[in-house]
């Protein structure tokens, strides 16, 4: 899949790792994409990314706000008739806050590898579909960005609510960019 | 919705989101669990054997999460 991708967003994609193994998070997550993007010195997503006042270090701090894993949906378990709040008060009793929230944080995992969530992997093949659709030869930084944006639940998205940016918006930007540049 | 028209898949999208929140749920309390067993000095055999799954999948899974 890599090969069709700008050395841009190829290089988003090896910070995207650096950044998930320094927020010792299990998995390059779409937030993690998202700073890798916001490293970069030019390109659509970059520049977008600037533009809305968002950069590195804010960033990061947003994405180690953030969970490790997606938070259950209490809404879909109640359709089952399963209260979450029963059950994490249960799990929280015997082994702590927090630990129904996914991994804990405070144990690194040293084997952060390549490994991303399924919704960064939805994400890239977002990008990709992007390209295809738009007959662009390369997956840049911007088709990334979009990719992100497009996937619809992720923690880049929680990212981006949280420092009040709106995804729409920001997408349209790099998009924009993305043809200003070809 | 009740239980029986989210099982029954009267609308596939909050069915089928059940059933993942569901699985979702399961996979973070096995992985509490497996993680507590660990603490208690329990071998990978034993966690497997009450899992009802084998030795080498247990171990694969959680070898790398847990100490």
């Amino acid at each position: 899949m890599f090969e069709r991708f700008s050395t841009q967003a190829r290089h988003a994609v090896q910070l995207a790792l650096s950044e998930a193994r320094a927020l010792r998070a299990s998995r390059i997550g779409a937030e993690h994409l998202l700073l890798g993007l916001a490293h970069g010195r030019s390109g659509p997503a970059a520049a977008a990314l600037r533009a809305a006042g968002l950069e590195v270090a804010g960033l990061r701090e947003l994405a180690a706000a953030q969970p490790d894993a997606a938070p259950l949906d209490a809404d879909s378990l109640a359709l089952l008739g399963i209260d979450l709040d029963q059950v994490r008060l249960a799990a929280e009793t015997a082994f702590g806050p927090g630990s129904l929230d996914g991994p804990a944080r405070s144990e690194p995992d040293r084997r952060t590898r390549a490994r991303m969530t399924s919704e960064a992997k939805e994400a890239m093949a977002l990008a990709l579909r992007l390209a295809q659709t738009r007959g662009d030869k390369e997956i840049s930084s911007g088709h990334l960005l979009a990719g992100i944006i497009d996937q619809g639940n992720n923690g880049a998205l929680r990212v981006l609510t949280a420092a009040e940016v709106d995804p729409a918006a920001l997408r349209a930007d790099a998009i924009r960019r993305m043809a200003a540049a070809a | 919705m009740g239980l029986a028209e989210a099982a029954s898949g009267a609308d596939p999208a909050s069915g089928l989101q059940a059933a993942r929140e569901l699985r979702e749920l399961a996979e973070r309390l096995e992985a509490l669990q497996v993680s507590n067993a660990r603490k208690h000095g329990w071998s990978w055999q034993e966690i497997a054997f009450f899992l009802g799954v084998s030795k080498q999948a247990v171990h694969k899974k959680y070898a790398s999460r847990t100490r």
